[in-house]
């Protein structure tokens, strides 16, 4: 059993997105073939090759073919990025280490009630702080090359709902899961039933991806749920107000929505359902 | 008025390229020179707490 732990990750690493994207946009003729050394340079490009952002190769191309307009700028803007990640990832992330430490099952069961709010949000937090830095140094070593990569956050915690969350959460992830997975399965084509279930699915495989635990698939079940939910609700209510309570009220319960899951992300499942049965029960 | 704020962060962040209104010239130079050697201090008095990022470290 121990080639699982070195099968695994390559099996479900991001440069495998990588791959199928250009095997099925080759196969659909959504993209020129290049040259091999183009390829190469695609799917080797070391910036974003361990976590992303996951690239399209339409889009990589020109930027590699073109020859960079000053290299001055994207040197400055490239080690800004890279200095930016570097503050959040270490004066942010891992300062609140401190408090999701205690996310596990002998501290859960000695705390407060209280403060378990305070740990989930905490890692909410801390997760952003963390990927989103990666991201900044992923992106910022690119831009030293002269080639721009995708952005993967666009202020995600101040959406108004979290089909606008997961447009601004991880957003190569999102926009490879719509394109390879949604839209392959019938998309919004299919019937209302068939609709929510291609959303359910979609956030079932991102779950499953995200690590290949039941914790992973009750998270992504959960994202799944909370996206049919608020498809329904849009379909019962129509547009919402832009009163800013209604923004503010809509904002601060997408938050707290998504915050509530995170503790599935972080524990194995016991552990997880622990943590609310000790919030909720106590 | 967030749009501007949230402009002038991303400028200084480094994601974005056009400096906001407020940053042309001389003084978004002074701010740039600024962000790098709060950020330098930031990190050396905040590293060695992890080597490990999240979405790399499952």
């Amino acid at each position: 059993m121990r080639w699982q732990g070195a099968f695994l990750p390559l099996g479900i690493s991001f440069f495998t997105f990588e791959f199928y994207h250009y095997a099925w946009d080759r196969r659909a003729g959504k993209t020129e073939p290049g040259t091999l050394g183009e390829y190469l340079a695609f799917i080797l490009f070391f910036p974003t090759m361990v976590a992303g952002p996951i690239k399209r190769y339409q889009d990589f191309l020109p930027k590699l073919r073109s020859k960079p307009i000053c290299w001055s700028q994207d040197w400055e803007r490239g080690i800004t990025r890279i200095l930016t990640g570097l503050v959040k990832k270490f004066a942010v992330a891992d300062l609140l280490t401190a408090w999701t430490n205690h996310l596990n099952a002998h501290d859960i069961l000695l705390a407060d009630r209280r403060i378990l709010p305070l740990w989930a949000f905490g890692y909410g937090v801390k997760i952003y702080a963390d990927f989103s830095a990666y991201s900044d140094i992923a992106i910022g070593s690119a831009r030293m090359f002269g080639i721009q990569v995708p952005e993967n956050f666009d202020w995600p915690y101040g959406r108004r709902n979290i089909q606008r969350f997961w447009q601004c959460w991880h957003i190569s992830l999102t926009r490879w899961l719509t394109d390879y997975v949604y839209i392959p399965l019938g998309g919004s084509r299919v019937s209302t039933p068939r609709i929510y279930a291609n959303i359910v699915v979609v956030m079932l495989v991102s779950g499953l991806w995200h690590g290949a635990g039941l914790n992973f698939i009750v998270w992504g079940l959960w994202h799944g749920l909370l996206l049919a939910g608020h498809r329904f609700w849009r379909q019962l209510r129509g547009e919402p107000s832009n009163h800013p309570v209604a923004v503010f009220l809509s904002s601060l319960l997408t938050f707290v929505l998504v915050n509530a899951g995170w503790p599935f992300f972080c524990m194995d499942l016991h552990t997880a359902i622990l943590f609310y049965r000790t919030l909720l029960v106590g | 008025m967030l749009s501007v704020f949230r402009a002038t962060l991303e400028f200084l962040g480094g994601e974005r390229d056009d400096a906001p209104g407020l940053l042309v010239g001389r003084l978004g130079t002074v701010a740039r020179c600024t962000v790098w050697a709060l950020a330098i201090v930031m990190i050396y008095f905040f590293c060695g707490q992890s080597s490990k990022f999240i979405y790399i470290d499952f």
